[in-house]
């Protein structure tokens, strides 16, 4: 790990990732297995992701961000949420082909109007958008207020003994 | 009696000592090794197949590589070529990069291609590798950019996986990237590949490049770097050795990220 973060937190019933700064993984699989680990012992809702914060990142984080959304689909039917206003990592995203497999928020703050454009998913679009909104919400909060509700996944990881 | 143990501590930091740099000597000769095999399994460069010359570079990070590339003709004369870059760094990545190398050939080369009537398209490898890459389960993707050139129709075929920066087309003094996206090869067993193509220029080069050449451009941002790849082509006029020298690849070590690129050219002034 560099000088970037990997960072989690709960809120009522979803799961928020964060990513900050320069982010490189070299220990994919053992934080796929934690995220898998919360994810089942916790009766969430919905996924979001922050990349708000982030300046870069790298394939291994992006594969990782991968393997969230096939989970988040078959777990609860519909995609996580992806906030990203860089758009140096909006760029990346899009090369990747992201967003057909998240519900991509480009704007700083929640926007109805900016969701006409999401992939379709087992959840009807108007509980998709609904959901999309909420995340949104709940990431702002988080972030203008409650940033101490996040903690560290990767020095957790560090510290649980294999 | 203090001594002696003193003494004895010292014996055993020094054999510790030793037998660290032995394993350090034989765990560089291995990766060393490993590099050189990489640099072997590499198509031959420059290489020349109707009238299109084909020239490229890998730069390792340390020293294996997930970069990869291949170029060869398939069996209906037309010339397939690939650029791919593995997620992740070192030996594991390096592995898949091989794999891949394999499983190209074998869709083209292999008992099941013989069987089958529909022709080879860009898009139908990278689709072949997406599943092939999905029943591995290595927790590694792949971005990658096939193309395939037909010198008879002359037509340009190509399909992106992933993959940035998009490839480079140079014809007539100016330097424009290619259209097309799509998944990352390895990740998601519903992913669709399109082909695209186009009418090839007489004179022309086109030119390949992992992301880690990003990151020799000056520019501060990933937007204003990619920007300034045609343009740092376009004044090198397609030409390989001069990109190679505008880039600064010939002094290139210790790279953060995998550096690999491909030009493929034909009639250049």
């Amino acid at each position: 790990m560099s000088d970037g973060k990997i960072q989690c937190a709960e809120y009522n019933d979803t799961f928020v990732l964060k990513c900050v700064g320069d982010v490189r993984l070299t220990f994919c699989s053992a934080l796929n297995e934690k995220i898998e680990k919360i994810l089942k012992a916790h009766s969430f809702k919905s996924i979001v992701i922050d990349l708000t914060e982030v300046i870069s990142i790298d394939s291994t984080t992006l594969g990782l961000l991968a393997k969230l959304s096939i989970l988040s689909r078959r777990k609860f039917g519909m995609l996580p949420t992806l906030a990203s206003t860089n758009p140096d990592i909006s760029r990346v995203l899009d090369s990747m082909g992201f967003n057909q497999v998240f519900n991509l928020v480009h704007t700083p703050t929640p926007c109805p109007e900016c969701l006409d454009d999401l992939p379709e998913q087992d959840q009807s679009e108007a509980v998709v958008k609904e959901r999309v909104l909420e995340a949104h919400h709940i990431l702002m909060s988080l972030n203008e207020s409650n940033r101490d509700e996040f903690r560290d996944l990767v020095s957790a990881l560090e510290s649980t003994p294999s | 009696m203090h001594s002696t143990s003193q003494q004895n501590s010292h014996q055993t930091v020094s054999e510790a000592l030793l037998l660290l740099q032995k394993q350090h000597a034989l765990l560089l000769e291995d990766q060393l090794a490993g590099r050189q095999l990489q640099q072997q399994i590499r198509p031959t460069t420059p290489w020349q197949a109707q009238g299109i010359d084909f020239a490229h570079c890998v730069i390792p990070a340390l020293y294996l590589t997930g970069d990869s590339l291949d170029y060869f003709v398939l069996p209906d004369g037309r010339l397939l070529l690939y650029l791919a870059d593995v997620s992740g760094h070192g030996t594991a990545s390096a592995l898949i990069s091989m794999l891949l190398k394999n499983t190209v050939r074998e869709f083209i080369f292999g008992a099941h291609a013989s069987r089958s009537d529909a022709p080879v398209t860009p898009a139908t490898v990278l689709a072949y590798l997406n599943q092939r890459l999905l029943t591995y389960d290595s927790d590694r993707h792949v971005t990658l950019i096939c193309a395939i050139v037909d010198t008879v129709q002359n037509l340009l075929f190509w399909s992106v996986a992933g993959h940035l920066p998009a490839p480079v087309l140079y014809s007539a003094g100016r330097a424009a990237f290619l259209r097309g996206k799509g998944q990352p090869v390895g990740l998601f067993e519903h992913a669709k590949y399109n082909d695209e193509q186009m009418l090839l220029p007489d004179a022309f080069s086109l030119s390949l490049f992992s992301d880690g050449i990003l990151e020799v451009l000056p520019e501060k941002h990933l937007i204003t770097r990619e920007a300034a790849l045609p343009k740092l082509i376009s004044a090198a006029q397609g030409d390989y050795a001069q990109i190679v020298e505008r880039l600064g690849l010939a002094n290139c070590s210790n790279m953060p990220d995998d550096i690999a690129m491909l030009v493929l050219s034909r009639n250049l002034a």
